[in-house]
Protein backbone atom coordinates (compact mmCIF):
# COMPACT_ATOMS: atom_id res chain seq x y z
CA UNK A 1 0.00 0.00 0.00
CA UNK A 2 1.31 3.54 -0.92
CA UNK A 3 2.35 5.81 2.00
CA UNK A 4 1.05 9.09 0.10
CA UNK A 5 -2.36 7.33 0.70
CA UNK A 6 -4.93 10.32 2.82
CA UNK A 7 -5.17 8.55 6.53
CA UNK A 8 -8.78 7.96 6.30
CA UNK A 9 -8.53 6.25 2.52
CA UNK A 10 -5.69 4.17 4.64
CA UNK A 11 -8.07 3.82 7.52
CA UNK A 12 -10.64 2.43 5.22
CA UNK A 13 -8.52 -0.43 3.03
CA UNK A 14 -6.90 -1.47 6.97
CA UNK A 15 -10.54 -1.74 8.24
CA UNK A 16 -11.98 -3.64 4.93
CA UNK A 17 -9.11 -5.86 3.91
CA UNK A 18 -7.09 -6.32 6.74
CA UNK A 19 -7.44 -9.90 7.39
CA UNK A 20 -6.97 -11.00 3.70
CA UNK A 21 -4.11 -13.11 2.64
CA UNK A 22 -1.13 -10.84 1.46
CA UNK A 23 -1.51 -11.33 -2.52
CA UNK A 24 -4.67 -10.80 -2.00
CA UNK A 25 -4.81 -7.83 -0.52
CA UNK A 26 -2.67 -5.83 -2.15
CA UNK A 27 -5.07 -6.55 -5.69
CA UNK A 28 -7.96 -5.52 -4.25
CA UNK A 29 -6.42 -2.39 -2.26
CA UNK A 30 -4.73 -1.61 -5.62
CA UNK A 31 -8.21 -1.27 -7.15
CA UNK A 32 -9.89 0.65 -4.72
CA UNK A 33 -7.17 2.59 -4.27
CA UNK A 34 -7.44 3.16 -8.39
CA UNK A 35 -11.19 3.93 -8.05
CA UNK A 36 -10.78 6.34 -4.98
CA UNK A 37 -8.06 8.09 -7.67
CA UNK A 38 -10.68 8.31 -10.68
CA UNK A 39 -13.50 9.25 -8.02
CA UNK A 40 -11.35 11.89 -6.93
CA UNK A 41 -10.34 13.26 -10.08
CA UNK A 42 -14.41 13.52 -11.22
CA UNK A 43 -14.94 15.31 -8.39
CA UNK A 44 -12.06 18.20 -9.08
CA UNK A 45 -12.99 18.35 -12.29
CA UNK A 46 -16.83 19.13 -11.45
CA UNK A 47 -15.59 22.10 -9.37
CA UNK A 48 -15.55 20.53 -5.76
CA UNK A 49 -12.62 21.85 -3.50
CA UNK A 50 -10.02 19.37 -2.62
CA UNK A 51 -11.43 18.33 0.69
CA UNK A 52 -15.18 18.28 -0.88
CA UNK A 53 -13.59 16.06 -3.69
CA UNK A 54 -11.90 13.93 -1.00
CA UNK A 55 -15.28 13.44 1.06
CA UNK A 56 -16.91 12.59 -2.65
CA UNK A 57 -14.19 9.76 -3.41
CA UNK A 58 -14.80 8.49 0.08
CA UNK A 59 -18.44 8.58 -0.40
CA UNK A 60 -17.72 6.28 -3.71
CA UNK A 61 -15.71 3.61 -1.97
CA UNK A 62 -18.80 3.09 0.62
CA UNK A 63 -19.57 2.24 4.51
CA UNK A 64 -16.30 0.52 5.43
CA UNK A 65 -18.27 -1.87 7.47
CA UNK A 66 -20.96 -3.33 4.98
CA UNK A 67 -17.96 -3.15 2.45
CA UNK A 68 -15.83 -5.37 5.39
CA UNK A 69 -18.74 -7.64 5.01
CA UNK A 70 -19.14 -8.30 1.36
CA UNK A 71 -15.14 -8.72 1.46
CA UNK A 72 -15.05 -11.28 4.05
CA UNK A 73 -18.23 -13.21 2.15
CA UNK A 74 -16.55 -13.45 -1.15
CA UNK A 75 -12.67 -13.72 -0.28
CA UNK A 76 -12.53 -16.01 3.10
CA UNK A 77 -14.95 -18.36 1.97
CA UNK A 78 -11.75 -20.93 1.83
CA UNK A 79 -11.44 -20.30 5.71
CA UNK A 80 -14.85 -21.47 6.41
CA UNK A 81 -14.69 -24.57 4.24
CA UNK A 82 -11.57 -25.40 5.75
CA UNK A 83 -12.84 -25.47 8.95
CA UNK A 84 -16.10 -27.12 8.02
CA UNK A 85 -14.21 -29.84 6.44
CA UNK A 86 -12.22 -30.33 9.93
CA UNK A 87 -15.29 -30.11 11.82
CA UNK A 88 -16.69 -32.79 9.33
CA UNK A 89 -14.02 -35.43 10.09
CA UNK A 90 -14.40 -34.62 13.48
CA UNK A 91 -16.79 -37.66 13.67
CA UNK A 92 -15.21 -40.31 11.92
CA UNK A 93 -11.99 -39.69 14.27
CA UNK A 94 -13.76 -40.39 17.35
CA UNK A 95 -15.29 -43.38 16.13
CA UNK A 96 -12.22 -44.37 14.49
CA UNK A 97 -10.13 -43.86 18.33
CA UNK A 98 -13.11 -45.78 19.95
CA UNK A 99 -12.51 -48.49 17.50
CA UNK A 100 -8.92 -48.58 18.03
CA UNK A 101 -9.13 -48.40 21.77
CA UNK A 102 -11.63 -50.87 21.40
CA UNK A 103 -13.53 -48.81 24.70
CA UNK A 104 -17.11 -50.47 25.62
CA UNK A 105 -19.96 -48.90 24.51
CA UNK A 106 -21.48 -47.57 27.44
CA UNK A 107 -23.95 -44.51 27.66
CA UNK A 108 -21.59 -41.68 28.18
CA UNK A 109 -20.22 -42.67 24.90
CA UNK A 110 -23.95 -42.55 23.81
CA UNK A 111 -24.05 -39.19 24.65
CA UNK A 112 -20.76 -37.76 23.63
CA UNK A 113 -21.46 -39.24 20.05
CA UNK A 114 -24.73 -37.82 19.67
CA UNK A 115 -22.89 -34.73 20.40
CA UNK A 116 -20.54 -34.75 18.53
CA UNK A 117 -22.93 -35.40 15.58
CA UNK A 118 -24.92 -32.98 16.69
CA UNK A 119 -22.14 -29.87 16.74
CA UNK A 120 -21.13 -31.18 13.43
CA UNK A 121 -23.82 -31.31 11.63
CA UNK A 122 -25.10 -27.61 13.36
CA UNK A 123 -21.65 -26.22 12.24
CA UNK A 124 -21.93 -27.97 8.61
CA UNK A 125 -25.39 -26.61 7.90
CA UNK A 126 -24.59 -23.24 8.70
CA UNK A 127 -21.69 -23.16 6.27
CA UNK A 128 -23.74 -24.68 3.74
CA UNK A 129 -25.99 -22.05 3.97
CA UNK A 130 -22.61 -19.58 3.24
CA UNK A 131 -22.08 -21.97 0.05
CA UNK A 132 -25.70 -21.46 -1.16
CA UNK A 133 -24.66 -18.45 -2.24
CA UNK A 134 -21.49 -18.69 -5.05
CA UNK A 135 -21.63 -22.64 -5.51
CA UNK A 136 -24.32 -25.02 -4.59
CA UNK A 137 -28.23 -24.46 -3.42
CA UNK A 138 -28.33 -26.13 -0.19
CA UNK A 139 -31.85 -24.25 0.76
CA UNK A 140 -33.87 -27.94 -0.22
CA UNK A 141 -32.47 -29.56 2.92
CA UNK A 142 -31.86 -27.00 5.18
CA UNK A 143 -35.48 -27.98 7.45
CA UNK A 144 -34.73 -31.30 7.07
CA UNK A 145 -31.03 -30.76 8.52
CA UNK A 146 -32.61 -28.78 10.98
CA UNK A 147 -34.72 -31.68 12.28
CA UNK A 148 -32.05 -33.79 11.80
CA UNK A 149 -30.51 -31.86 14.21
CA UNK A 150 -33.27 -31.21 16.71
CA UNK A 151 -33.74 -35.16 16.56
CA UNK A 152 -29.61 -35.59 17.80
CA UNK A 153 -30.17 -33.40 20.27
CA UNK A 154 -33.46 -34.74 22.28
CA UNK A 155 -31.55 -37.58 22.37
CA UNK A 156 -28.50 -36.67 23.70
CA UNK A 157 -30.56 -34.89 26.12
CA UNK A 158 -32.54 -37.59 27.01
CA UNK A 159 -29.49 -39.82 27.10
CA UNK A 160 -27.63 -37.93 29.72
CA UNK A 161 -31.30 -37.78 32.11
CA UNK A 162 -31.52 -41.29 31.65
CA UNK A 163 -27.65 -41.83 32.70
CA UNK A 164 -28.49 -39.63 35.77
CA UNK A 165 -31.29 -41.07 36.60
CA UNK A 166 -29.62 -44.54 36.35
CA UNK A 167 -26.02 -43.44 38.43
CA UNK A 168 -28.21 -42.34 40.91
CA UNK A 169 -30.98 -44.54 41.58
CA UNK A 170 -29.91 -47.95 39.85
CA UNK A 171 -32.30 -50.06 37.83
CA UNK A 172 -33.42 -51.85 40.86
CA UNK A 173 -34.41 -48.17 42.13
CA UNK A 174 -37.07 -47.65 39.57
CA UNK A 175 -40.49 -49.30 39.17
CA UNK A 176 -40.77 -51.23 35.85
CA UNK A 177 -43.58 -48.74 34.35
CA UNK A 178 -40.65 -45.44 34.59
CA UNK A 179 -38.33 -48.17 32.74
CA UNK A 180 -40.89 -49.15 29.95
CA UNK A 181 -41.86 -45.20 29.63
CA UNK A 182 -37.61 -44.44 29.29
CA UNK A 183 -37.12 -47.46 26.98
CA UNK A 184 -40.32 -46.19 25.05
CA UNK A 185 -38.50 -42.76 24.97
CA UNK A 186 -35.22 -44.02 23.79
CA UNK A 187 -37.06 -46.40 21.18
CA UNK A 188 -38.90 -42.89 19.87
CA UNK A 189 -35.46 -40.88 19.81
CA UNK A 190 -34.32 -43.93 17.84
CA UNK A 191 -36.81 -43.95 14.94
CA UNK A 192 -36.50 -39.98 14.98
CA UNK A 193 -32.97 -39.94 14.34
CA UNK A 194 -33.58 -42.43 11.31
CA UNK A 195 -36.88 -41.22 10.08
CA UNK A 196 -35.10 -37.64 9.85
CA UNK A 197 -32.10 -39.22 8.78
CA UNK A 198 -33.59 -40.86 5.62
CA UNK A 199 -35.83 -37.28 5.16
CA UNK A 200 -31.98 -35.64 4.55
CA UNK A 201 -31.02 -38.43 2.43
CA UNK A 202 -33.91 -38.67 0.05
CA UNK A 203 -33.68 -34.31 0.03
CA UNK A 204 -30.04 -34.65 -0.63
CA UNK A 205 -30.69 -36.85 -4.15
CA UNK A 206 -32.68 -34.49 -5.10
CA UNK A 207 -29.48 -32.26 -5.56
CA UNK A 208 -27.24 -34.63 -7.64
CA UNK A 209 -27.89 -32.70 -10.72
CA UNK A 210 -25.49 -30.03 -9.26
CA UNK A 211 -23.37 -31.58 -6.69
CA UNK A 212 -21.42 -34.54 -7.65
CA UNK A 213 -21.23 -36.03 -4.11
CA UNK A 214 -25.33 -35.65 -3.73
CA UNK A 215 -25.70 -39.44 -4.31
CA UNK A 216 -22.94 -40.59 -2.15
CA UNK A 217 -24.52 -38.68 0.83
CA UNK A 218 -28.00 -39.11 -0.20
CA UNK A 219 -26.81 -43.00 0.38
CA UNK A 220 -25.14 -42.63 3.56
CA UNK A 221 -28.04 -41.23 5.23
CA UNK A 222 -30.38 -43.51 4.10
CA UNK A 223 -28.53 -46.63 5.31
CA UNK A 224 -27.84 -44.57 8.52
CA UNK A 225 -31.76 -43.48 8.73
CA UNK A 226 -32.51 -47.06 7.85
CA UNK A 227 -30.04 -48.86 10.39
CA UNK A 228 -31.48 -46.54 13.33
CA UNK A 229 -34.90 -47.81 12.92
CA UNK A 230 -34.04 -51.31 12.15
CA UNK A 231 -32.27 -51.12 15.50
CA UNK A 232 -34.98 -50.01 17.42
CA UNK A 233 -37.21 -52.38 15.43
CA UNK A 234 -34.59 -55.29 17.22
CA UNK A 235 -35.11 -53.03 20.40
CA UNK A 236 -38.77 -53.91 20.42
CA UNK A 237 -39.91 -57.21 18.97
CA UNK A 238 -36.45 -59.26 19.14
CA UNK A 239 -34.00 -57.70 22.50
CA UNK A 240 -31.20 -59.00 20.69
CA UNK A 241 -28.23 -57.44 22.18
CA UNK A 242 -25.82 -58.66 19.81
CA UNK A 243 -27.79 -58.35 16.83
CA UNK A 244 -28.12 -55.14 18.13
CA UNK A 245 -24.44 -54.37 18.61
CA UNK A 246 -23.65 -55.44 15.45
CA UNK A 247 -26.02 -53.39 13.61
CA UNK A 248 -24.57 -50.36 15.86
CA UNK A 249 -21.53 -51.00 14.71
CA UNK A 250 -22.60 -50.85 11.54
CA UNK A 251 -24.47 -47.64 11.50
CA UNK A 252 -21.10 -46.14 13.00
CA UNK A 253 -19.05 -47.48 9.98
CA UNK A 254 -22.07 -45.55 7.60
CA UNK A 255 -21.56 -42.50 9.92
CA UNK A 256 -17.67 -42.33 9.23
CA UNK A 257 -18.39 -42.40 5.47
CA UNK A 258 -20.97 -39.78 5.24
CA UNK A 259 -19.09 -37.23 7.34
CA UNK A 260 -16.00 -37.79 5.42
CA UNK A 261 -17.91 -37.72 2.17
CA UNK A 262 -19.10 -33.98 3.98
CA UNK A 263 -15.69 -33.25 4.52
CA UNK A 264 -14.97 -34.30 0.58
CA UNK A 265 -17.35 -31.96 -0.43
CA UNK A 266 -16.42 -28.64 1.71
CA UNK A 267 -12.75 -29.59 0.22
CA UNK A 268 -14.29 -29.32 -3.48
CA UNK A 269 -16.06 -26.21 -2.46
CA UNK A 270 -13.00 -24.82 -0.75
CA UNK A 271 -10.57 -25.54 -4.19
CA UNK A 272 -13.35 -23.67 -5.93
CA UNK A 273 -13.30 -20.93 -4.01
CA UNK A 274 -10.15 -19.76 -3.81
CA UNK A 275 -9.23 -16.60 -5.61
CA UNK A 276 -5.76 -15.14 -7.68
CA UNK A 277 -4.98 -12.37 -9.24
CA UNK A 278 -2.80 -12.52 -12.59
CA UNK B 1 -32.94 -0.55 -1.20
CA UNK B 2 -30.95 -3.77 -1.49
CA UNK B 3 -29.73 -4.87 -4.77
CA UNK B 4 -26.92 -7.00 -4.43
CA UNK B 5 -28.48 -9.24 -6.19
CA UNK B 6 -29.06 -7.81 -9.61
CA UNK B 7 -26.01 -6.15 -9.58
CA UNK B 8 -23.83 -9.20 -11.31
CA UNK B 9 -26.62 -8.88 -13.87
CA UNK B 10 -26.12 -5.23 -14.46
CA UNK B 11 -22.33 -5.07 -14.52
CA UNK B 12 -23.02 -8.16 -17.07
CA UNK B 13 -24.87 -6.04 -18.99
CA UNK B 14 -22.56 -2.85 -18.65
CA UNK B 15 -19.53 -5.45 -20.06
CA UNK B 16 -21.54 -6.43 -22.87
CA UNK B 17 -21.15 -3.08 -24.16
CA UNK B 18 -17.45 -3.19 -24.15
CA UNK B 19 -14.75 -3.95 -21.69
CA UNK B 20 -13.62 -1.09 -18.92
CA UNK B 21 -12.58 -1.11 -15.81
CA UNK B 22 -14.52 -0.69 -12.16
CA UNK B 23 -15.27 2.79 -11.68
CA UNK B 24 -16.58 3.49 -15.17
CA UNK B 25 -18.88 0.27 -14.61
CA UNK B 26 -19.61 2.39 -11.38
CA UNK B 27 -20.49 5.36 -13.20
CA UNK B 28 -22.32 3.72 -16.12
CA UNK B 29 -24.68 1.71 -13.67
CA UNK B 30 -25.38 5.48 -11.63
CA UNK B 31 -26.15 7.22 -14.68
CA UNK B 32 -28.29 4.83 -16.70
CA UNK B 33 -30.41 4.84 -13.58
CA UNK B 34 -30.36 8.14 -13.01
CA UNK B 35 -28.95 8.29 -9.97
CA UNK B 36 -31.10 5.14 -8.58
CA UNK B 37 -27.86 2.42 -8.50
CA UNK B 38 -25.32 3.94 -6.65
CA UNK B 39 -22.80 1.11 -6.75
CA UNK B 40 -20.12 1.25 -4.13
CA UNK B 41 -16.50 0.20 -4.32
CA UNK B 42 -16.58 -1.93 -1.34
CA UNK B 43 -19.61 -3.93 -2.86
CA UNK B 44 -18.33 -3.55 -6.54
CA UNK B 45 -14.97 -5.21 -6.80
CA UNK B 46 -16.07 -8.15 -4.68
CA UNK B 47 -18.48 -8.84 -7.33
CA UNK B 48 -16.19 -8.26 -10.17
CA UNK B 49 -13.74 -11.00 -8.71
CA UNK B 50 -16.73 -13.73 -8.07
CA UNK B 51 -17.77 -13.06 -11.87
CA UNK B 52 -14.35 -13.56 -12.80
CA UNK B 53 -13.51 -16.45 -10.77
CA UNK B 54 -17.09 -18.11 -12.42
CA UNK B 55 -15.31 -17.58 -15.30
CA UNK B 56 -18.18 -15.47 -17.29
CA UNK B 57 -15.43 -12.28 -17.14
CA UNK B 58 -11.82 -11.79 -17.66
CA UNK B 59 -9.18 -9.18 -16.95
CA UNK B 60 -6.09 -7.66 -18.12
CA UNK B 61 -3.90 -4.03 -17.32
CA UNK B 62 -3.76 -1.04 -19.46
CA UNK B 63 -2.92 2.13 -18.11
CA UNK B 64 -5.48 5.10 -18.26
CA UNK B 65 -4.37 8.67 -17.40
CA UNK B 66 -1.07 7.53 -16.48
CA UNK B 67 -2.52 5.09 -13.73
CA UNK B 68 -2.43 1.31 -14.07
CA UNK B 69 -6.01 0.10 -14.37
CA UNK B 70 -7.57 -3.32 -14.58
CA UNK B 71 -10.38 -3.73 -17.46
CA UNK B 72 -12.48 -5.91 -17.33
CA UNK B 73 -14.50 -7.95 -20.40
CA UNK B 74 -17.28 -10.84 -21.08
CA UNK B 75 -15.89 -14.22 -21.78
CA UNK B 76 -18.10 -16.11 -23.86
CA UNK B 77 -19.65 -18.00 -21.19
CA UNK B 78 -20.44 -14.54 -19.70
CA UNK B 79 -22.10 -13.53 -23.35
CA UNK B 80 -24.17 -17.13 -23.05
CA UNK B 81 -25.23 -16.37 -18.98
CA UNK B 82 -26.34 -12.91 -19.75
CA UNK B 83 -28.79 -13.83 -22.31
CA UNK B 84 -29.97 -16.48 -20.13
CA UNK B 85 -29.77 -13.85 -16.70
CA UNK B 86 -31.81 -11.22 -19.20
CA UNK B 87 -34.92 -13.58 -20.03
CA UNK B 88 -34.98 -14.93 -16.18
CA UNK B 89 -35.34 -11.37 -15.93
CA UNK B 90 -37.84 -10.22 -17.83
CA UNK B 91 -40.09 -13.40 -17.14
CA UNK B 92 -39.69 -12.50 -13.38
CA UNK B 93 -40.19 -8.87 -13.81
CA UNK B 94 -42.96 -9.06 -15.69
CA UNK B 95 -45.13 -12.07 -13.50
CA UNK B 96 -44.53 -9.82 -10.30
CA UNK B 97 -45.73 -6.49 -12.49
CA UNK B 98 -48.74 -8.87 -13.45
CA UNK B 99 -49.05 -9.63 -9.99
CA UNK B 100 -49.16 -6.23 -8.81
CA UNK B 101 -51.61 -4.86 -11.02
CA UNK B 102 -54.25 -7.63 -10.26
CA UNK B 103 -54.10 -6.60 -7.07
CA UNK B 104 -54.79 -2.61 -7.52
Amino acid sequence: MSTTLPPDLRHWLEHTTGDLPDDLREAVCDEIITHYWFALDDALRAGKTSEQAHLAAMIALGDPSASRRMMQMTYRATHRYLRAAMVALVTPLIYGLVWVGDSALDGWWLFTSDLVIMVTLVVMLIHLKVMMSNLFSFEDITREARWTTIAYVCSALFTAFWLILLNRYGTFGMNRATVRVLWIITLSGQVAIGGTSIWLGLRTLRLRKRLSAAVALASGHILVGSLFIIGAGINLFFRNFTLYRQLEIATEGIFMLVFAFWAVVFMQALRQSKFSFS
Amino acid sequence: MNFRGSLPLMVLYVLSKGSNHGYRIAQHIESESDGFFNVKAGTLYPTLHSLEKQGVIDSYKDVENGREVRYYRLTSDGKKQLDTSLTEWDGHVSAVNRVLRSLK
